[in-house]
């Protein structure tokens, strides 16, 4: 038998990537395979917006004024182009400065006047009005900008580093404006469809009042309809999830049932009975308050024994 | 025989005997000895007052106003000097021929993204920042957040971006005015400054101190002061401190109150100049004179005046100490005598630097670190570590009354039932005051309103280590 020579697999195969050794397919590895397209501009916003201030500034014209747009983030902030990130599991430097062609401080020149040559040759870039852009030309940069520990999204951030700037992901960001106008359509078309009945038990859920408080008057399904969808549009997010929510209208006609009196515990103040009958409910024993009972109520109703008591429910107000 | 309760005799056995005499083993026994002690109360941390931003930085920088309103305002005037930028590159003409330009929303409109009003009239000399050449506007539509100026060359050259062939999207557009009115010329368009209200409120500090009757009757050995042996006399100077120090980091640090109802706070210092100044960042443990390049680059944009201030925290103060002292080994040691003797006294460190026409002063600010205040050591985050903050000194001038006041204020606001000029005010009633209560117990109370004005944040910086 001819000799073989027996190797094992090589799971981690190692690649040379721009002089840097690692292994393939390995965060690294993306890292420094990464291509720009030299014609479009990579842009990256500060990671810390200012405080919405609760006294606007106001700009003055002639009698008049109006307040000044709010600035998301302060007019200028300098890019620092020395950090430490975790590569290959451990701390190492890196540096960025124009002309150079790697950014580990490990493999750049020694000399220290030459280091600061050229970190004195090197352009100042800054966040303006918390935004900054490099075009893909500028491979270097934008590698430095990816893997720094100051980029809040790099994979090679250290846990202690401040936290500065983000890339603007215009996807992610359209993305989420993207579904949160798809929630508002949701909203506004659950508004537009639902019952009168739906709508009221959820308007009053949610606050909208069904009695007009300048005249006195109750409120029309119609009237009650525009401020219903009004809500949905500027509120989906919780429209939505309170809409679905069943144990809503449970509530409602367990309050509405204690108003009209339908459901009372004046026969028996520690039994909630059904008003016209007097049939017990359940056990209220040291309840007072309509809060209190409405809420033992509808624990009841969920439970197995009240499953009688919410099919009765349900047929008085459905 | 009359009745009487018959008591035993008492008293037996008499006296003790001590064979050996009297020795110190008689106060083990009857323990009655007061140890000599200082009645004076130590404080284990130092003074707690610490300096405040008024005490290190004078009254050229900070200053105390009073207000008679609980909102209260200033006004602030933008740039004379009028500048846009173009919106899209547009192609060159012919050498001479006008070429129109759209400009960019928002930074060319005084009024936000759907502009209505720009620094740009007709028959004014615009500049092209790239290379200096100078246009005549000869044409203005003003579409809002689009207005279109033409631009005729005043020379024979292209209406273009350096020495290309098209004027480029984002390119700096400048005027003062009209440069070629020429001869029998009419009356030019008007510029006026954007003028700005800056509001602020101010807020309501409040502590209090109560004592019951027998907490406050009971004389201790320790003096809290003044000869006070009593125990509510430290509790009133806790409560001194902290309205110190509320009034301090309310007035520095701002009092947030948009989600608490019926309440009004205070923007703040730190707040405003973090919105609206600029902020320089270093590698911590590694400040380098770029870094006072880049600070000094930012205020000499933003109009600073010669002298600033800084408030520190004692990493960032020793960072640039290092710094500093690395560079001018001499300037950083000051020799001189001690006491009676003439031994040398070293220090090290630099109150001062001036450089690119800037005068540094360096104070370390206690406020900032929480070791020195609260005595512990933060570890999961730091906000004002490694921080610095620059104050212009000097005096600004108000747009509207041109009254001259210096960039901050701790303003107070001004109770007509109260002795004008004082800032905290402090009260007590109780049982033993002149006040009563029902109850036996005293209480001591003191209040303060007040809030932060900061004029011209534009021209302060933060400067700030950062830590990979």
């Amino acid at each position: 038998m001819a000799n073989a020579v027996m190797t094992a697999p090589d799971k981690e195969k190692k690649v040379i990537v721009l002089g840097e050794e690692v292994i393939k397919d390995s965060k690294e590895f993306h890292a420094l395979s990464q291509e720009y397209d030299p014609s479009i501009k990579y842009m990256f916003e500060l990671a810390t917006e200012n405080p919405e201030r609760e006294l606007p500034i106001m700009i003055v014209e002639g009698q008049k004024s109006r307040p000044a747009p709010h600035e998301r983030f302060n007019p200028f902030r300098n890019l620092v182009f020395t950090s430490q990130i975790i590569w290959n599991n451990q701390r190492r430097g890196i540096r960025y400065y124009d002309g150079c062609d790697t950014i580990f401080v490990d493999k750049q020149p020694k000399d220290k006047d030459l280091i600061e040559m050229y970190n004195r040759q090197t352009k100042r870039r800054n966040f303006l009005k918390g935004s900054f852009g490099c075009y893909g030309d500028e491979k270097m940069l934008l590698l430095y900008l990816n893997i720094c520990s100051w980029n809040a999204e790099s994979e090679f951030r250290t846990r202690t580093a401040n936290a500065v700037f983000v890339p603007v992901n215009t996807d992610k960001k359209l993305s989420s404006t993207i579904s949160k106008l798809d929630l508002i359509e949701e909203a506004m078309r659950l508004a537009k469809e639902a019952t009168n009945t739906k709508m009221r038990i959820h308007a009053a859920y949610i606050g909208i009042p069904d009695i007009d408080y300048d005249s006195g008057n109750p409120m029309s399904d119609k009237e009650i309809r525009v401020i219903y969808r009004e809500w949905a549009s500027k509120n989906p997010e919780q429209f939505i999830k309170d809409y679905g929510n069943k144990s809503i209208e449970v509530k409602y006609y367990i309050e509405k049932a204690l108003a009209s009196k339908t459901i009372t515990n004046k026969f028996n103040p520690n039994k909630a009975t059904w008003g016209s009958s007097n049939t017990e409910i359940c056990d209220i024993s040291g309840l007072k308050s309509n809060a209190a009972i409405s809420e033992r109520l509808f624990e009841f109703s969920q439970s197995e024994e009240g499953e009688e008591f919410l099919i009765q429910l349900k047929a008085l107000y459905n | 025989m009359p009745s009487a309760i018959v008591r035993g005799a008492t008293g037996q056995p008499g006296p003790g005997g001590y064979p050996s005499g009297i020795t110190t083993g008689i106060f083990n026994e009857l323990n009655y000895v007061i140890p000599d002690y200082i009645p004076g109360i130590i404080a284990k941390y130092g003074n707690s007052r610490y300096m405040l931003a008024m005490e290190i930085l004078g009254n050229t920088t900070v200053e105390t106003a009073n207000t008679t309103t609980n909102t209260f305002s200033h006004f602030e005037k933008s740039r004379p000097f009028g500048s846009g930028l173009v919106a899209a590159t547009v192609a060159s003409g012919a050498a001479g021929a006008a070429v129109s330009v759209t400009l960019k929303s928002p930074q060319s409109y005084n009024d936000g993204a759907t502009g209505t009003r720009s620094p740009f009239l007709l028959y004014q000399t615009v500049k092209v920042r790239s290379n200096g050449r100078k246009y005549k506007v000869t044409n203005i539509t003003r579409t809002t957040g689009a207005f279109v100026v033409e631009l005729t060359p005043m020379g024979n050259y292209t209406v273009a971006s350096g020495t290309g062939s098209s004027i480029l999207a984002g390119e700096g557009l400048e005027t003062f005015g009209n440069q070629l009115a020429g001869e029998a010329s009419d009356s030019q368009g008007t510029l006026e400054q954007q003028k700005y209200r800056i509001d602020n409120t101010a807020t309501v500090a409040h502590a209090s101190v109560k004592a019951s009757d027998l907490a406050g009757m009971n004389k201790t050995q320790i003096d809290f002061g003044n000869g006070n042996y009593y125990e509510p006399a430290l509790a009133i100077q806790t409560m001194n401190e902290n309205m110190l120090m509320n009034i301090e980091d309310g007035f520095m640090e701002g009092v947030p109150y948009s989600n608490i109802a019926g309440t009004t706070g205070t923007v703040g210092v730190l707040p405003d100049v973090t919105a609206s100044g600029s902020q320089i960042d270093y590698v911590y443990g590694n400040f380098i004179i770029g870094d006072f390049q880049n600070l000094t680059n930012v205020l000499d944009a933003n109009g600073g005046p010669r002298e600033y201030h800084f408030l520190q925290d004692l990493l960032q103060r020793q960072d640039i100490n290092n710094l500093l002292f690395g560079i001018y080994r001499n300037g950083a040691i000051n020799y001189g005598s001690v006491g009676m003797s003439a031994e040398a006294a070293v220090s090290y460190g630099f109150s001062s630097f001036s450089t690119d026409t800037f005068d540094f002063h360096f104070h370390r600010y206690r406020g900032f670190t929480a070791q020195a205040v609260f005595g512990y050591v933060p570890t999961v985050g730091d906000y004002r570590a490694n921080f610095g903050f620059a104050a212009p000194q000097g005096m600004t001038q108000d747009a509207k009354d041109n009254a001259t006041r210096p960039y901050m204020q701790l303003v107070y606001q001004q109770n007509p039932d109260i002795v004008a000029g004082q800032r905290i005010y402090s009260w007590d009633l109780g049982y033993t005051k002149a006040t009563k209560t029902s109850e036996a117990s005293n209480k001591y109370e003191q209040i303060a309103y007040f809030g932060s004005r900061v004029t011209a944040r534009e021209q302060f910086a933060l400067l700030v280590g950062i830590v990979s």
